[in-house]
């Protein structure tokens, strides 16, 4: 279990040293200590952008993840979130930020 | 419809909603439009006087796809009368639930005539149209 959560742990934070580099995404939980990344993508519905990340085989959560008051402890209505696991790779993480590099791309293919 | 045209035509009207200022101080009618399976959650504010519909304005959170359709069927219904504007409706209903329609009265409203190919869209692209016709109900034909 403590070598799942180490991974689970460098796979987060491998995605967030990515993530963070992209000016337009905004990460809500910065210091959660978990396999989640919560962000946003400046003027961009999170549900268009789980809609267009469905498109390559990307399986991410949007909207309010059934948690109507989250918001009043984040200040954030609505994000996509990303579940990692031991499953996931940093292949993948790769795939997901390049998917997410070109915001005219996302505009493009999100509807 | 050329697919880029199609494409353009929702984005122009995610990126620069028409009407999209409403609020209480208006002093309109107030509906909220929201959708159980998912966030969209918009109001519509409308003024209707005389069997006309004067002024619709809107505000909220909703998908790509949910504020170009709200942003459209405003541009359209503005001006008409309710009888007119319950055609319009109806007329669009038709296209997404493939019925016979009259593709010449949509305008805009036109690129969304392939959205009955994704079915979980079709509850994004009626969302202001189930909510208006609410409205528009209440007056008489």
């Amino acid at each position: 279990m403590d070598k799942i959560e180490l991974y689970e742990s460098n796979l987060r934070k491998y995605l967030i040293d990515k993530l963070i580099k992209l000016d337009y995404i905004d990460i809500i939980n910065l210091e959660s200590e978990s396999g989640i990344v919560s962000f946003n993508i400046d003027g961009i519905f999170s549900q268009d952008v789980a809609f267009y990340l469905n498109k390559y085989n990307i399986c991410v959560r949007a909207g309010n993840h059934c948690a109507k008051i989250l918001k009043n402890e984040t200040g954030v209505k609505n994000s996509i979130r990303v579940s990692l696991y031991f499953y996931n790779t940093y292949e993948e993480i790769d795939k997901f930020v390049e998917l997410l590099s070109d915001k005219e791309k996302i505009m493009k293919e999100m509807i | 419809m050329d697919t880029e045209l199609r494409r353009e035509i929702i984005l122009d009207n995610y990126k620069y909603p028409f009407n999209k200022d409403g609020n209480d101080s208006f002093g309109y009618q107030k509906i909220n439009a929201n959708n159980v399976s998912c966030v969209d959650d918009i109001d519509l504010y409308v003024d209707i006087k005389d069997n006309i519909i004067k002024d619709i304005r809107f505000n909220g959170e909703a998908c790509a796809i949910s504020t170009a359709s709200t942003s459209i069927m405003l541009k359209y219904i503005i001006g008409k009368s309710i009888d007119d504007a319950k055609r319009f409706v109806q007329n669009f209903m038709n296209m997404v639930n493939e019925l016979e329609y009259d593709k010449n009265l949509l305008g805009e409203a036109i690129a969304f005539d392939e959205i009955y190919k994704q079915e979980n869209r079709k509850g994004c692209v009626t969302l202001p149209y189930l909510n208006i016709i609410k409205l528009l109900d209440r007056y008489n034909w």
